[in-house]
């Protein structure tokens, strides 16, 4: 679970989340939705412990977000936006690396299995410079997926990616029961496939909705995509 | 160890490190056959110090460019991002990343220079050890400017900032400091002698080049007046291991301090 | 059994007093003392115990190891008699006394038409000391200091001391304070002697006339120094990589009428330097890639270079305080050649350019009013030095050569061939970069 409440951050005199407070419960895919520049990626980076809250407290499955304990970023794992990898290693390189980072060893049944899961094993030895748009994506989902979060935070996880190549990401993202995720998504269409809630921001206020209550109130012309 | 092993995956099927390498193996043996045209005595000696000569202006530039664009790269390819959010902190993933860096940059340059001992004992008499301080030189020179080049990585935003940064740094120690000392070297005296001494061995290329000159023997201290003897307070191996210190602290600190996590374009 | 007990404690005596050693210096000296003059004696491979002092002509030969081993007081051997030939020994071990009236050596020599050759030295105050003694032979020898800088505490490896036309030939010094030292001696030969390592490879008082042909000087503080000295010939002989803090290849100092020509001077702090010296000629010499090539003081006039060629150092000629009068930097209209520092038009093709070579400079100021200067000669920054000094006006004429030679290109065609095969080696690399991947890097997992 995410806990956000009264979370402020501003740069200079410019607000950027005013008074925030959401929760996402267990199990929910919540997609976060909002204008460019309305501050998604601050709230982001403020979940991830990447930009010290002005004020408020954040606290994922009950453990507060701040630079003293660690222990938040056990339940997290993050994919961020335009991520690029090691181009010159190859898909399964790229897993051993960021497997052994984390965890010191690499379980190589694990990625095996992660990457059958991503539909990427039979091209684990080729460098990811080769890769697709929509393979690199699904590489990213294999790294993040590796870590076995409870919590999968997504950044534009279909960004620039063809239709085919994103219903691919998509069905494995709904293949995800046991996990949480929070995706920041200018899709409708993405939203209303797989998404269970929606937390709108805008002008720095951010409101949960479930998907048909945005839905609806989208069709009314309040909020557009 | 994975972090060497993946900065060696990827140095070694990229150019740059090869080219680099080239450049240095080029140099190498240019200096070499220039050497050999002279039949002098103590040829060996004659050839490192020139060799160090024209290294010096490579070295440093190449290793600023490596590892200021390594830890940039990490941010443009929001690598570190991925890190940070779990295991690593900042200071945690640099150390790795510098000795990675250490590691990558050393290893083929020692390779190399171990080949260049066989070409060498072709045409020279060798010193064994006058050669090993040659080389651990140069390794060190190379240690502090890719730790340089890290800080400029951490703390700059676009490549053209790197580009600016790391050609700042290079002139600096290259003309602009000793350009400084030289302004104010008519007022040094016997009582301010040890700070000019201080300022004189902070630039790592003079801490270097004293370390290797008096470590091969070619260069003595022999019959010192007062004034040099109070310049030279300490021998020039702690010279340079202070010089190493100071500059792997500053930069380490200062990546730290004012690192920049993303990398915009 | 007292008798019994008596016998074997008067045997062990033998023992504990080494009477062998003490019956074999005797021996030795007592042998050659009991020589006829003119006698040749043959050594055995052991190490005979010193000291020796020689009164009759005669030939002294030693095998490859044998040791003539002093007892640390005094001269190891001293040449009494003239006409003495020792050869192939090792001699070590002399008075290392600073307090004694006498200077000591492994050989001291006090008479005429000796031969001194193949002896190694070690372990000793002064190598080998001719002490007004004249006609002798010095050759083949090698002399060893305590190195590491040690000056006090040791004398020089050739002593010549009011000591005139010896043949000085061959000889390879190294460590010692020194490593020759001359006071008045004159008309001496000095000839391929290989010196390193030492404070002044060449230490020259008040003594004129003499040769030094062929020598090597390297890694001394200074390569020759030669004060108060006229009428020495120069020739051949290498200054290299006298390199330390106010080092130089070549010394002159009140040192007037010498003739320098075909050295080399390679490596140097300073390759020349001139202080109180007049009407001294350099022909011919090669002055490289030192620091400075020719440093002048004022006090240094009516020198006269010629046809030197003086290339690739960071400051060709350096005048301090002051230009000196009547010093000319040609010879009946040839010049010197300063290399691609100065480049040269030679439209009529008669290897003199066409317009004379001037160096302006503003170091010598620094280098005037500041020691340290030195550190920073080899620094890029004195380049933007001079540049400002210049722009501001602050520079001086060091010197005008007004026939500059022109110089002789080489052919770097070797070079040319190794840099298109790295060309080569490169590209096969960057095509072939796949195999060498596969080769030595692991793309995944093995199936």
């Amino acid at each position: 679970m995410i806990s956000v409440k009264n979370l402020n951050q501003s740069f200079g005199k410019k607000i950027v989340l005013d008074d925030v407070n959401i929760e996402i419960e267990p199990f929910e895919i919540c997609a976060l939705v909002g204008r460019n520049g309305a501050g998604k990626s601050t709230f982001i980076n403020s979940l991830l412990g990447l930009l010290p809250a002005h004020e408020g407290t954040i606290s994922i499955n009950g453990c507060p977000v701040n630079a003293k304990t660690q222990e938040w970023k056990k339940s997290i794992a993050y994919l961020p936006e335009k991520f690029m990898l090691y181009p010159l290693l190859t898909g399964y390189e790229n897993m051993k690396f960021f497997a052994e980072a984390i965890f010191k060893k690499a379980d190589e049944s694990r990625i095996e299995s992660v990457l059958r899961s991503v539909r990427l094993w039979d091209d684990r030895n080729e460098p990811i410079k080769k890769y697709s748009k929509g393979m690199l994506q699904r590489l990213g989902l294999a790294v993040t997926l590796y870590q076995d979060a409870k919590i999968l935070i997504l950044d534009e996880p279909t960004s620039g990616i063809d239709p085919i190549g994103r219903v691919e990401i998509l069905e494995v993202l709904k293949s995800l029961h046991d996990k949480t995720i929070l995706l920041s998504s200018h899709h409708l269409d993405e939203i209303k496939q797989i998404c269970t809630h929606v937390a709108y921001l805008n002008e720095g206020k951010m409101t949960k909705y479930t998907v048909a209550e945005f839905l609806a109130a989208q069709n009314l012309g309040g909020t557009g995509s | 160890m994975h972090y060497i092993w993946k900065e060696w995956k990827e140095n070694l099927r990229g150019k740059g490190l090869w080219l680099s390498l080239s450049i240095i193996a080029l140099i190498s043996v240019s200096i070499l056959f220039r050497s050999t045209a002279l039949s002098f005595d103590k040829g060996f000696y004659v050839l490192l110090i020139n060799l160090f000569d024209s290294l010096i202006y490579f070295i440093p530039i190449l290793c600023l460019f490596i590892g200021a664009f390594s830890i940039f790269q990490e941010k443009e390819q929001k690598t570190l991002i991925m890190l940070l959010t779990k295991k690593d902190n900042y200071q945690s993933f640099l150390w790795k990343k510098s000795l990675a860096l250490y590691t990558i940059v050393l290893a083929p340059l020692l390779a190399w220079f171990f080949v260049y001992l066989a070409f060498l004992k072709f045409n020279f008499v060798i010193d064994g050890k006058g050669y090993l301080v040659f080389v651990l030189s140069i390794a060190l020179l190379a240690i502090v400017f890719l730790q340089m080049g890290a800080c400029i990585g951490s703390f700059c935003r676009s490549r053209m900032q790197i580009v600016g940064a790391a050609v700042f740094v290079w002139f600096y120690f290259f003309f602009m400091h000793d350009f400084i000392l030289l302004s104010v070297l008519p007022n040094v005296s016997a009582d301010n002698v040890i700070w000019f001494s201080l300022a004189y061995f902070l630039n790592p290329l003079e801490a270097v080049r004293m370390f290797l000159e008096t470590g091969m023997g070619v260069y003595s201290f022999g019959h010192m007046s007062n004034l040099l003897q109070a310049f030279m307070w300490t021998k020039p191996a702690y010279f340079l291991i202070g010089n190493l210190a100071f500059w792997l602290i500053v930069s380490y600190l200062i990546a730290i301090l004012f690192h920049r996590k993303e990398g915009n374009e | 059994m007292k008798k019994v007990t008596l016998f074997l404690f008067i045997f062990s005596l033998f023992f504990i007093m080494k009477p062998e050693k003490n019956m074999a210096a005797e021996n030795l000296q007592q042998r050659i003392d009991s020589m006829k003059e003119g006698a040749v004696v043959k050594l055995q491979d052991r190490t005979y115990e010193g000291n020796l002092v020689i009164r009759k002509s005669m030939t002294i030969i030693g095998s490859k190891n044998t040791v003539i081993k002093g007892n640390g007081h005094g001269n190891v051997i001293s040449i009494k008699a003239p006409h003495v030939k020792l050869s192939h020994l090792t001699v070590e071990h002399s008075s290392m006394s600073r307090d004694s009236e006498e200077e000591y050596a492994a050989i001291k020599v006090y008479t005429n038409g000796n031969t001194i050759d193949h002896i190694k030295i070690r372990n000793s105050f002064h190598g080998i000391y001719l002490s007004q003694a004249h006609h002798n032979t010095i050759s083949d020898n090698e002399i060893h200091g305590m190195g590491k800088g040690e000056i006090a505490g040791q004398g020089n490896g050739l002593q010549i001391y009011y000591s005139n036309h010896n043949l000085l030939s061959h000889n390879t010094i190294e460590g010692t304070r020194d490593g020759m030292f001359f006071t008045y001696a004159n008309n001496n030969k000095i000839d391929e002697n290989h010196i390193s390592n030492t404070r002044y490879g060449l230490h020259y008082m008040y003594s004129d006339q003499n040769t030094f042909k062929n020598n090597i000087f390297t890694m001394n503080i200074g390569g020759a120094a030669i004060m108060n000295s006229n009428h020495l010939t120069l020739t051949k002989n290498q200054f290299i990589f006298n390199y330390g803090n106010q080092s130089f290849g070549l010394l002159l100092l009140q040192a007037n009428d010498n003739h320098i020509e075909n050295n080399i001077f390679y490596m140097n702090q300073r390759g020349i330097y001139l202080d109180q010296a007049t009407r001294n000629l350099f022909q011919k010499n090669k002055i490289m890639q030192n620091q400075i090539g020719i440093e002048l003081w004022a006090s240094s006039n009516q020198q006269t270079f010629t046809q030197n060629q003086i290339v690739e150092n960071n400051f060709p000629a350096i005048a301090v305080a002051g230009q000196g009068t009547g010093n000319a930097w040609s010879k009946n209209g040839k010049g010197n050649d300063w290399g691609s520092s100065f480049p040269l038009t030679d439209l009529n093709q008669d290897g003199i350019g066409d317009f004379p070579v001037t160096y302006q400079s503003s170091l010598h100021q620094l280098i005037e009013d500041q020691e340290l200067t030195s550190l920073f000669l080899k620094s890029p920054a004195i380049t933007i030095y001079e540049k400002m000094n210049a722009l501001l006006g602050h520079n001086e004429k060091m010197f005008t050569d007004r026939y500059p030679l022109v110089t002789k290109t080489k052919s770097h065609l070797p070079l040319y061939i190794v840099i298109v095969l790295i060309g080569l080696a490169l590209l096969i690399l960057i095509k072939g970069r796949h195999r060498l991947c596969i080769t030595f890097g692991r793309n995944g997992k093995k199936i």
